[in-house]
């Protein structure tokens, strides 16, 4: 049964001590890559920033830029992606994302419900616009303030988290967008229509108590208002 | 006070010199390719399936401007991602389908072990691209199956039950030779899956549902992942509790005890109706296999080797 067994497996190396070196040379850089995805994927220190930069290429090349943290820290709510089509005749077509009858087989039926989490996630972090400019005149305050009384190092870095916050969300709401757009553009391509409403929900999981008393896995009242929505236009291709 | 550092420097220079010889025996031994070739036969299918499955709308995912998510918008979704390559973003149309039944055939001649060599790292290729091209619709199966797919091109995967053994045999009468490369891969294999459920399970540590032992709950009651009715768990909470608690110590101390000879057939029954579970009930098939194909890596060549003598032709072994 044991793979580490020695009975497994020669013990006589085959390899010199010098390739042998080499190779572990090769080992721990490699495994150096595979654990700064896990590793920094939810750290923000500078120690795991650099150990971030540093890896990103081989991450990326060889697809190992992942958490690994499935189901944590809590198997959460599904998000569902509604649509509502204008159509010319001026009838509506509806539908979401993932749709259990439509997708099949269940692999194919999980790219679609991994779309739906992912622009959830995404818009997760767009922030209501006025708190987020009342956020930032906080910290330029701060900043103006740490400068009065001569700090001005501190008062770089709160500056550089301002600008990059600023940064992000800007860089955010352009990847929705870009993201809405293109899902609505497909699905108008799809149905022929002129207009698409898209709108996320959240299914939330019932209690023990909650199906005890009755209630199907599948109640639709479980689902929520939409948490965003947007309209999408046809493109005129002619 | 010479012979005093001597003895105080002697265990240290014994215990490197230990070390060194344990990562040695770890990393260098040669090993018996069986699990290798077992392992080739069953992520080779798997990675035939799923990208088979890509064919249901495969313009909708890997076409250029007009696809789902277009290759221009890949940039923006995924920022600073300008290593995630993908053989996609050099063809056109017209080569969308040939290259797609290219790489669906790289994936069967790999399965069954044809031009493994050559087969193999195409296939791990081919599966990086496909992972990097998908953006916002992957999972833990892309995951997995991208390590499995590259540490198996490492190794020698082909020389067992393959089509090339069988050739290979047949021609030169030759027995299976042990090889470091086979240890390696496998090694690298165990290692990833150890970091794997190492994050999977500090992750888990982090959420107060785990700690509550009704996480299994959250995972069983959600309708998008259903695939069979386990409501009934809601009148025998206990038992969900105690579910939630076996899988999170499970996974938890799996990077440590999978290791001992004691430990290990329970870490492996545990993999196997763990991932299982999830597969059968959240409707993940797939990924829960994978995962029950990555710890394989953690049976013995030998007993693999024994059981295939019973049951095969000898000209695949």
């Amino acid at each position: 049964m044991s793979s580490s067994d020695p009975s497994n497996s020669d013990n006589s190396f085959a390899w010199s001590a010098g390739w042998r070196t080499c190779a572990s040379v090769m080992i721990i850089a490699y495994l150096f890559v595979v654990l700064a995805g896990p590793a920094t994927s939810t750290i923000n220190s500078e120690v795991a920033e650099v150990y971030r930069r540093a890896t990103e290429p081989a991450r990326q090349a060889l697809y190992l830029d992942h958490g690994y943290r499935f189901f944590a820290p809590n198997p959460g709510p599904s998000h569902i992606l509604k649509y509502e089509i204008g159509m010319p005749d001026k009838t509506t077509v509806s539908g979401q994302i993932p749709d259990r009858d439509k997708f099949w087989p269940r692999v194919h039926y999980h790219r679609w419900f991994m779309l739906s989490e992912f622009l959830f996630n995404d818009s997760l972090g767009l922030r209501d616009p006025a708190q987020f400019e009342a956020e930032q005149q906080v910290l330029a305050e701060r900043a103006h303030e740490l400068r009065s009384h001569g700090k001005g190092a501190f008062a770089r870095k709160i500056e550089d988290s301002k600008r990059l916050a600023k940064q992000n969300i800007e860089n955010r709401r352009k990847r929705i967008k870009d993201l809405t757009d293109a899902i609505g553009q497909h699905l108008l391509r799809e149905h022929g229509g002129q207009w698409i409403k898209l709108s996320v929900h959240e299914r939330a999981i019932p209690t023990p108590g909650d199906i005890i008393l009755g209630e199907s896995l599948g109640n639709s009242e479980r689902i929520s208002p939409p948490l965003r929505i947007w309209t999408v236009e046809a493109i005129d291709d002619e | 006070m010479t012979n005093k550092v001597l003895e105080d420097e002697q265990p240290s220079l014994t215990y490197a010199q230990q070390w060194l010889s344990s990562w040695n025996r770890f990393w260098f031994t040669r090993r018996d390719p069986a699990v290798l070739g077992v392992l080739r036969i069953l992520v080779g299918g798997m990675l035939l399936y799923t990208h088979l499955i890509w064919s249901f709308e495969l313009s909708t995912f890997f076409g250029g401007e007009e696809a789902l998510l277009p290759s221009s918008l890949r940039e923006t979704l995924v920022p600073n991602a300008s290593y995630r390559w993908s053989h996609f973003d050099w063809i056109g149309p017209a080569l969308l389908w040939p290259a797609h039944i290219a790489a669906l055939l790289v994936f069967a001649m790999f399965t069954v072990g044809v031009l493994t060599r050559i087969t193999g790292v195409f296939s791990a290729l081919l599966v990086i691209s496909y992972a990097n091209r998908a953006t916002g619709t992957q999972f833990g199966l892309d995951q997995i199956n991208c390590f499995l797919a590259v540490y198996l091109a490492l190794g020698p995967s082909g020389q067992f039950l393959s089509v090339d053994r069988w050739l290979h045999r047949k021609e030169q009468g030759r027995a299976v030779e042990k090889s470091t490369m086979a240890n390696l891969s496998i090694r690298l294999i165990q290692v990833h899956l150890c970091i794997v459920y190492l994050f999977a399970g500090m992750g888990k540590l982090l959420g107060d549902r785990w700690w509550n032992g009704d996480a299994i709950w959250g995972a069983v009651a959600n309708y998008e992942y259903q695939t069979i009715e386990l409501t009934w768990l809601s009148e025998w909470m206990w038992l969900v509790n105690l579910i939630t608690y076996g899988a999170l110590i499970w996974e938890v101390c799996y990077p440590f005890l999978i290791w001992p000879r004691l430990t290990r057939p329970l870490f492996l029954c545990m993999a196997i109706c763990v991932h299982l579970g999830i597969g059968i009930s959240m409707g993940m098939m797939t990924f829960g296999l994978i995962m029950v194909f990555a710890n394989l890596s953690f049976i013995s060549s030998d007993w693999i080797r024994g059981a295939s003598q019973k049951w095969l032709p000898a000209s695949l072994l």
